[in-house]
């Protein structure tokens, strides 16, 4: 019997290693670069632990869907005319159209390995480029959601000009390098960002306008930067 | 008895064994050297993307998995160098972790990652002996000079400017970017010598336009495009092909008759200028310009121009789902192949095509 269970775990052996460990062919091994381990300026793990659980509890999946099954619904607008005032041009004012204009504000619903369980959100800088918080801090990237990103909305708030847009938009940037802040419980800090407290603090700190909504507590959503009353939808993808 | 019993459970797991190879391995694709062309599907998603290899008929004949994610898009398309393509990998997207460029040898299909130590590249360069890229961090623009055989790294910063793009030939890089304030944006153009690694000159090009995403050194000129200009402190879409003159540093604005300029690529004595909107994604023009005669001629192709490739009388091109092959009679383009490269397109992960080489 003893035999057998040796020939028994041999077997299993060969089989496991033949099932799990075998090279992808024509590729060279990889060792994946992690997303950097959880950490902050003055919360020790502890904290850190209690943080995670209740951003878990916050975030169910059940409530992201019912959120993003929300904002589908809203509308899609034609963007805010006030270009045609300034420049005696209509700046990108077809409904639907991807929006270049800066100081719009992008979110997405995609689900990403790590961070802010579903969801990015970033504002627009110029025609070409975003401004974005990620896990390494306030940075910037393409204007290419469209393309990278499976869904994508543009909104913008109704009680600010397209200039008061430009200049929030402008603030965000100036935030660049800051760090990211991964107590999503804690939108007041100012000295670091997740994607979308950077521009949940633009709007508030510029122009007093509070696009947190009741969901999610004190945390903000990138997901209530689009169901927020103070904003309507200019693009859906 | 016991010992047949035992024999017969070992040949038994051996046979599951190899089953679960063979059903594991099945119909698994793999690099295949022989390609003509090689598609990058990428995500943001996980950091995992594809490299699709097709050969001269549009036959796909290969695939390899890599394992980084954000491979590139229109804004940062793949450059090949030697025998190696190079792309920049972002990793997840709402993260952009990584901060490498791969190198991936197109005759092996071996691929391996020079770590710049700084994140989220906007654009690279390579030469013989290092890899150069740029990002912006704390309101500046980092270049960075990555040594390949030693793995030092060498940087300059410039300050309050945006640098969106570099490209290298003979030994200088011109670095392309803005100043995006409440005066409205400027368009600088540096050139940095490599020798010494530091800035030779700094060009204002804000009369040119914004957002230079080509350029095309031909003799003594640096040719580039601009996708957008200021017009009443609005962006707006630009015409213009501009044109450095390297030797005395001035610079020409020609004017095209269509927007979007994107792609610059040299065909015989003229130029292909390729007429893309790299953020609506759209456009399907390109020009036909000579450079002695300044005559244009608009050919309107039938798909959106992504990413354009000429080789031996043929324009390869790609958008969304497809690769197109034309055949080139002088200023004739004709449609002689295209086929769906989309093969992630029912996956749960959301990939996109980012760009593509031709051997």
């Amino acid at each position: 019997m003893k035999k057998c269970s040796k020939l028994l775990v041999a077997s299993l052996t060969i089989f496991t290693v033949m099932s799990s460990s075998l090279p992808v062919f024509g590729a060279t091994k990889f060792t994946d670069s992690k997303v950097p381990a959880v950490t902050t300026n003055n919360e020790g793990a502890a904290s850190m632990k209690v943080i995670k659980a209740a951003q878990q509890g916050v975030y169910d999946q059940g409530t992201i869907n019912a959120e993003w099954a929300k904002a589908k619904k809203k509308p899609v607008m034609a963007d805010k005319a006030s270009v045609k005032s300034l420049t005696n041009e209509i700046a990108n004012l077809t409904t639907g159209t991807y929006p270049t204009r800066k100081g719009v504000i992008l979110v997405t619903a995609d689900w990403y390995k790590g961070l802010l369980p579903t969801g990015h959100s970033g504002i627009i800088w110029s025609n070409a480029t975003v401004v974005e918080s990620l896990a390494n801090g306030v940075t910037t990237g393409p204007n290419n959601w469209n393309l990278t990103k499976n869904t994508c909305y543009g909104v913008t708030t109704y009680d600010t000009t397209v200039e008061e847009d430009a200049k929030a938009s402008d603030w965000c940037y100036s935030q660049i390098g800051k760090p990211y802040n991964y107590n999503y419980f804690n939108p007041y800090t100012r000295s670091t960002f997740y994607c979308s407290q950077l521009v949940y603090a633009s709007y508030l700190d510029l122009y007093g306008i509070n696009l947190d909504t009741i969901s999610y507590l004190n945390a903000v959503h990138p997901m209530e930067l689009v169901n927020s009353s103070e904003t309507f939808t200019i693009y859906q993808k | 008895m016991r010992r047949i019993i035992l024999v017969g459970i070992l040949i038994l797991a051996l046979i599951v064994a190899l089953l679960v190879f063979l059903f594991k391995f099945k119909g698994k694709e793999s690099f295949n050297k022989d390609f003509n062309i090689a598609i990058v599907e990428t995500t943001e998603q996980i950091n995992e993307s594809y490299l699709t290899f097709y050969n001269e008929d549009l036959k796909k004949i290969g695939a390899q998995k890599i394992e980084l994610g954000s491979m590139g898009s229109s804004f940062d398309l793949p450059r090949v160098y030697d025998k190696n393509m190079y792309v920049i990998p972002k990793g997840i997207g709402n993260a952009k972790e990584l901060s490498v460029i791969m190198e991936y040898n197109m005759e092996t299909g071996n691929y391996k990652t020079y770590d710049i130590k700084q994140h989220n590249i906007n654009s690279f360069s390579v030469d013989d002996t290092s890899i150069y890229t740029v990002n912006t961090l704390n309101y500046n623009s980092i270049i960075s000079c990555y040594n390949k055989s030693s793995g030092k790294v060498k940087t300059i910063s410039i300050e309050k400017v945006y640098i969106e793009r570099i490209d290298l030939y003979d030994d200088t890089i011109y670095a392309f970017g803005m100043l995006n304030d409440n005066q409205g944006i400027k368009s600088y153009l540096y050139l940095i010598d490599t020798k010494n690694f530091e800035i030779a000159d700094k060009i204002d090009i804000s009369e040119s336009g914004i957002g230079q995403y080509y350029s095309n050194k031909i003799e003594d000129n640096l040719y580039f495009t601009n996708q957008t200009e200021m017009s009443f402190r609005a962006e707006k879409p630009s015409k213009t092909l501009s044109k450095l003159n390297i030797k005395d540093k001035t610079i020409s604005n020609i004017q095209l008759k269509e927007e979007f300029p994107f792609q610059i690529l040299k065909y015989k004595n003229k130029l292909i200028i390729s007429h893309y909107d790299l953020v609506q994604i759209k456009g399907n023009k390109i020009t036909i310009y000579d450079p002695k005669t300044n005559e244009q001629k608009v050919v309107t192709l039938e798909n959106e121009l992504a990413q354009i490739h000429i080789k031996d009388d043929k324009l390869y091109s790609m958008d969304r789902d497809y690769i197109y092959v034309y055949s080139i009679n002088d200023t004739e383009f004709k449609l002689i192949n295209k086929v769906d490269i989309h093969t992630k397109r029912e996956s749960k992960t959301f990939y996109y095509l980012s760009g593509f080489i031709v051997k």
